[in-house]
């Protein structure tokens, strides 16, 4: 009795103080809470860098065309110019879930179209399902009205016994045959189609597809583009909130 | 004794490989795991019995387990200050927190019983290493075989080690300890307790891996020995923790802060480190110039905080690195102009006649929050003490190997006549 007593004090003190701090974070305005959800032990769906990605077609051989994926901790940049034709492809390597995008020297004349793949995978315990998806600008936004989009994604199954995944489900917003999209409207397009989907434990959103096919994220500077923007760039961030799916 | 440790374990790897092989989809994916681990702990707890449960029981060592929990979690909040906070991706309708709570709660009773059924018939003279191998099984048993096996960069796999399978190994060789001191309730008491954070808090503080890495494996350390010390002595001898002599001499031993003194000192010390590289969020730096004077004068300290772009202001004191410079500079904003789509900041020192070069934000490190004044002397003055001491020995190395030799000659000589000394005390009373 006498040391149960002596732990109540200190036990009592540290209680105050997490729920001063967790007060704090509640209520202040100055402290930084995310709009994002947190990724934890359970809940984890992680974008993999996995380095694949093409340069389209119509795009001049001699045009220096760079191309850069950041994802958190992970940073990978390809030099598509040297590198188009025969890709490396980087291992795999867990990210965060916000995929930073840089695509640089664009050229008006014709057209120059680049294309991201990669997976999202539920590395997590339990099932998950899409919350949200944020699209920012941090530099080169005055591209943003001459630039287009279009993307495909795959819904693939847990790897069965054997290793291998089955196709669930498929999504394509077009791609020669259709036009591309106006570029600010990508992260509501990208919510909209995958919203419905639940993401189980091991299961794939794969952007991993060949040059306009199903399964990519293609960006394209229209023809129009005036001559002003010739070589420069534009990075932004995609990033993609997920929660926990309860029926 | 040993026997019953098999049938304990046999019912967790069961639940462990089916919900390994098989991913039901829908509300199974929820149902299946706890009907398994609600099985297995069913199970265990029938082979265990209750009554060895409560024989196993202490109050003190359960005590300490959920100290050491909300520990845990208060520092993580802490941290959070210092970073950010943000939503939890778990729901919280009546249903779901229902569903959640049998989710995580199961394969914990199922886990710790079995766990300290394991623990408590290990034979006492290889108990350190029953505690380890333990605490490795239950380690592989909580986190999912899919991050072991997903190929990764060196990084990752650093990451990986230091944020997964560090911090659940330091919880899981704590949770081992608890069992074999207070029985199942007590590693129930620390596990149960940040599960039930992680899952049923709106908010979840979202400090950088390395920080959460850092807390998840210190506090557990912390644990471990206040859990020794919340027991008296002859119960760590009877669990074959230490010996009988050892037990005796902690018994009469009338200073008890020791470990207490050395557990405060290692954690100050980390706490240092680690502040010291940035790695808490907060960075400080020592003047070393006087172009801040009279704001900042040299020997004192700033400590920066990471800032977002959009935060800083005219009239910030920012820390910024300029290519070519060996270290980073620390000057007040005049100017934030917008050009091209690229954020200018310019910078002046306080005592300085005309304004820097212009940055650009991704040149910055953050915001200088506090400045501690001329504490930073005593790093300049060891820091000079060093160099002088490294520069005389380039210079006179003949010297300095002779100073160092008759010094080492001089310490071997004392110590042999410390060493000596009783003996010859002996022989003195001894009359030889």
């Amino acid at each position: 009795m006498k040391v149960s007593k002596g732990y109540v004090l200190p036990m009592l003190l540290i209680i105050a103080l997490g729920a001063i701090g967790f007060g704090y974070a509640w209520w202040t305005e100055q402290l930084v809470i995310n709009p994002g959800t947190v990724n934890t032990g359970d809940l984890n769906v992680k974008i993999v860098a996995t380095g694949t990605q093409w340069g389209g077609p119509g795009m001049p051989l001699w045009q220096p065309l760079y191309f850069h994926i950041k994802a958190s901790n992970v940073t990978a940049s390809w030099d598509l110019s040297k590198e188009i034709y025969n890709p490396p492809c980087p291992p795999g390597a867990w990210a965060g879930n916000t995929l930073t995008i840089t695509i640089g020297n664009l050229y008006p004349h014709g057209y120059t179209q680049v294309g991201i793949s990669f997976p999202v995978i539920n590395i997590g315990t339990i099932p998950a399902k899409l919350e949200s998806v944020v699209l920012t600008v941090t530099s080169g936004s005055e591209l943003v009205p001459y630039l287009k989009y279009y993307f495909g994604v795959k819904h693939y199954s847990a790897r069965n016994a054997t290793g291998h995944r089955t196709l669930l489900w498929s999504y394509f917003t077009g791609g020669e045959s259709v036009p591309f999209k106006d570029f600010d409207e990508l992260d509501d397009e990208l919510y909209s189609a995958l919203s419905g989907r639940v993401l189980m434990p091991d299961e794939v959103f794969s952007f991993d597809g060949e040059e306009g096919e199903e399964g990519s994220i293609g960006f394209r500077l229209i023809g129009t583009t005036p001559n002003e923007f010739e070589g420069k760039s534009i990075t932004f961030t995609l990033t993609f909130n997920f929660k926990q799916w309860n029926a | 004794m040993r026997f019953k440790a098999l049938h304990v374990l046999v019912p967790v790897l069961l639940a462990y490989t089916i919900l390994t092989l098989y991913k039901p989809a829908g509300l199974m994916a929820y149902f299946l795991p706890i009907i398994c681990w609600g099985f297995a702990a069913l199970t265990v707890l029938w082979v265990c019995g209750t009554e060895k449960i409560q024989l196993w029981f202490s109050k003190t060592v359960t005590i300490t387990a959920l100290l050491t929990a909300t520990l845990q979690i208060s520092a993580l909040i802490f941290a959070g200050l210092f970073t950010s906070f943000g939503r939890s991706p778990y729901a919280f309708t009546p249903t779901a927190i229902a569903i959640n709570t049998a989710y995580f709660s199961t394969p914990i009773i199922a886990m710790e019983i079995s766990r300290a059924t394991i623990i408590k018939s290990c034979p006492k003279k290889r108990i350190f290493i029953g505690i380890a191998l333990t605490a490795l099984l239950y380690t592989f048993i909580t986190i999912p075989l899919v991050r072991f096996t997903t190929p990764k960069t060196p990084a990752e796999t650093a990451k990986f080690l230091g944020s997964e399978l560090l911090p659940t190994l330091a919880q899981s060789l704590l949770a081992t300890y608890l069992a074999l001191l207070g029985g199942p309730i007590a590693s129930i008491a620390y596990l149960w307790t940040l599960k039930a954070f992680e899952w049923l808090s709106p908010i979840l503080p979202n400090p950088d891996w390395t920080i959460k890495a850092l807390i998840s494996t210190l506090i557990p350390a912390i644990g471990f020995i206040s859990a020794s010390q919340s027991v008296t002595p002859f119960t760590l001898m009877r669990h074959g923790i230490i010996t009988r002599e050892e037990a005796t001499r902690r018994f009469h031993r009338t200073k008890k802060s020791t470990s207490l003194s050395w557990m405060a000192i290692a954690i100050t010390a980390l706490i240092l480190l680690w502040g010291s590289t940035g790695l808490l969020g907060f960075q400080p730096s020592i003047i070393a110039s006087g172009s801040m004077r009279p704001t900042l004068e040299v020997g004192d300290i700033a400590v920066t905080v990471q800032t977002r772009p959009e935060n800083i202001k005219v009239g910030d004191i920012i820390q910024y690195w300029r290519q070519g410079e060996t270290a980073p500079i620390i000057h007040r904003v005049i100017q934030i102009e917008r050009a091209g789509g690229i954020t200018y900041i310019v910078t002046k020192g306080d005592a300085n006649n005309a304004p820097d070069e212009p940055i650009t934000v991704t040149q910055t490190v953050g915001k200088v929050v506090l400045i501690i004044p001329k504490i930073g002397w005593i790093s300049i003055a060891l820091k000079t003490a060093i160099s002088t001491a490294a520069s005389y020995i380039q210079n006179n190395f003949a010297v300095a190997i002779t100073l160092i030799g008759l010094a080492s000659a001089y310490s071997a000589f004392r110590i042999h006549k410390f060493r000596n000394q009783p003996l010859n005390k002996l022989r003195r009373r001894l009359g030889r």
